[in-house]
């Protein structure tokens, strides 16, 4: 008896979910099992995730928010303080966490900034103490987590080709469909189109920009990206890409690098890093390391 | 340097080639023509002195023909950021090599469009000094030609719209329409035109939808995320996914 060997064959799937409060996409190559098992390994990680850093959350002893409050702490130190988690007043001052977006008052501003410094945070044991008014703001730094627990277990799963897009922080490893390193489109901060195209192989990507959350008022855009030095939106930029190993940092340094007015001081300090910076004139410049992006003329 | 008196020196065989490699999808940027009998020294000053020559970051290059010095000039270009490209095609600088009938004063022109391009800068200008001064005649003729990839953006044929993350509807692109589609937050309206996609009015809070540039080229999307809603223009795929 002749029992035909039974093999499911490999190809690309791909789906779309919500998460973080926005679009979330899978592509890997993989047979439809295998595929079906890690839309539920990301489903899963990226629910932990958004449990333990959505806004509001009292959670401050948990080992995950513990490692990424020390992640977060490096870049706060390594970017003078330009990525800061402890924005969550301003956020609030603004209306931004109330869904009600407003020009802040001066002493509103002033009072949010008296609880903003990621130095105010001390750690007791294993638990963060924050002074009483102080909020954390994970989102500049939380999705990034997420994508890379969860590209890293697909990898385990040994996926060896495929991309994780979580509302434009991403991670891609191997190759695409053409056998080339993914074409990923940065959306132009003003206009339509793309701004260009990176191509990306094993690397994250995440974009920080002056048109994801604002409001308009008398003619001024009022974004949700606010400096921490000053509580105001930081002005200066459209939009930020960073590009690197890591997505969690990308994150983080696209935030940093928005704000700051020395980005390259900011990217010496992080070698195999590379950012696209939109200035505010729409004028495109190219910081650290950035191995492949090409401008749509 | 006599321009007219250098192109003149130059055998038709160099100038062949970058015509050829425009037809591969690439566009060509221009050619370098370098009489030197040392290249490797020449080249990464004279490319640092024409920025415009890289337009975009990629720094791929690749060798057309043998070069008697070839490994000088890969290990300049590595140590100036260049990266080796695995198919001539896919090079942003592609270089060969050419031998000269009669040995010549070092020199250098850049040729674009086929016309000689007036590149004086005193940059350029030291460089030739340096050259005239310190190279002895040369019948060595280096062509490096510049090109860049075109990134291949379509329009696309419809928008694909989601709803709670579930594909609801592909609407054509090439017809006017407007569609009403209610959500999580209650509705949103969108509108094709003119092979467009635009959100025309939305419930949500922030109406940051609505003031999105309108969309028509593939894989750009649109995001209410209030709504629980998207739509992603498909059709002849210009890019993997989107960011930003």
């Amino acid at each position: 008896l002749l029992i035909p060997a039974c093999r499911v064959a490999e190809k690309w799937h791909s789906s779309t979910f919500l998460f973080f409060d926005t679009i979330c996409e899978i592509k890997a190559f993989c047979t439809q099992p295998a595929f079906l098992a890690s839309e539920e390994e990301v489903r899963m990680i990226f629910s932990e995730t958004e449990k333990h850093f959505a806004p509001g959350a009292k959670d401050f002893s948990s080992p995950i928010i513990l490692n990424l409050f020390h992640r977060a702490l490096d870049v706060y130190n390594n970017t003078g303080g330009c990525f800061d988690i402890t924005v969550g007043p301003l956020s609030r001052a603004w209306g931004f966490r109330t869904g009600t977006p407003h020009v802040a008052h001066p002493e509103q501003i002033a009072e949010a900034l008296s609880h903003v410094g990621m130095d105010k945070i001390t750690e007791e044991g294993a638990r963060l103490l924050l002074q009483p008014g102080m909020e954390l703001d994970w989102g500049g730094i939380a999705k990034g987590l997420g994508i890379d627990l969860a590209s890293r277990a697909l990898i385990r799963s040994v996926i060896t080709r495929g991309f994780i897009n979580a509302g434009g922080d991403l991670y891609c490893w191997g190759e695409n469909p053409d056998n080339q390193a993914w074409q990923v489109g940065i959306k132009h901060p003003r206009a339509g189109g793309f701004l260009g195209v990176l191509a990306l192989s094993d690397k994250g990507a995440a974009t920080t920009g002056d048109y994801q959350r604002f409001f308009m008022e008398e003619g001024v855009r009022h974004h949700h990206v606010f400096d921490p030095k000053t509580g105001l939106p930081s002005r200066g930029k459209q939009s930020v890409t960073v590009v690197g190993p890591e997505t969690l940092l990308c994150d983080a340094l696209s935030t940093a690098v928005f704000v700051s007015r020395e980005p390259k001081a900011i990217l010496d300090k992080y070698p195999d890093y590379g950012a696209i910076i939109v200035d505010s004139d729409g004028r495109i410049s190219l910081v650290g390391k950035i191995a492949d992006f090409r401008k749509i003329e | 340097m006599d321009r007219r008196d250098f192109i003149q020196k130059l055998i038709t065989i160099p100038l062949l080639d970058p015509l050829l490699r425009i037809s591969t999808g690439m566009t060509g940027d221009g050619e370098l023509y370098l009489i030197s009998e040392e290249p490797h020294t020449v080249l990464p000053r004279i490319l640092r002195a024409m920025p415009f020559l890289q337009r975009n970051n990629r720094k791929r290059f690749a060798f057309l023909s043998p070069h008697p010095r070839q490994e000088g000039l890969r290990h300049i270009l590595f140590r100036k950021g260049w990266v080796s490209s695995p198919s001539p095609d896919r090079a942003e600088m592609a270089l060969s090599f050419s031998l000269l009938h009669n040995p010549v004063a070092p020199s250098f022109t850049y040729v674009k469009d086929g016309k000689i391009q007036d590149i004086r800068t005193p940059g350029l200008f030291h460089v030739w000094q340096d050259m005239i001064r310190a190279h002895k005649p040369s019948s060595c003729l280096t062509t490096a030609s510049f090109f860049s990839h075109k990134i291949p953006l379509f329009s696309g044929k419809f928008a694909a719209v989601y709803r709670e993350g579930k594909k609801v509807e592909a609407l054509p692109l090439e017809r006017p329409l407007v569609r009403s589609y209610r959500t999580r937050a209650g509705r949103i309206l969108v509108r094709v035109q003119d092979r467009k996609v635009w959100v025309v009015e939305s419930s949500c809070r922030n109406k940051i939808c609505c003031s999105v540039p309108s969309v028509s080229l593939s894989g750009e999307r649109i995001i209410c995320a209030p709504n629980h809603f998207f739509l992603e223009i498909q059709g002849a795929r210009s890019v993997d996914t989107t960011i930003g």
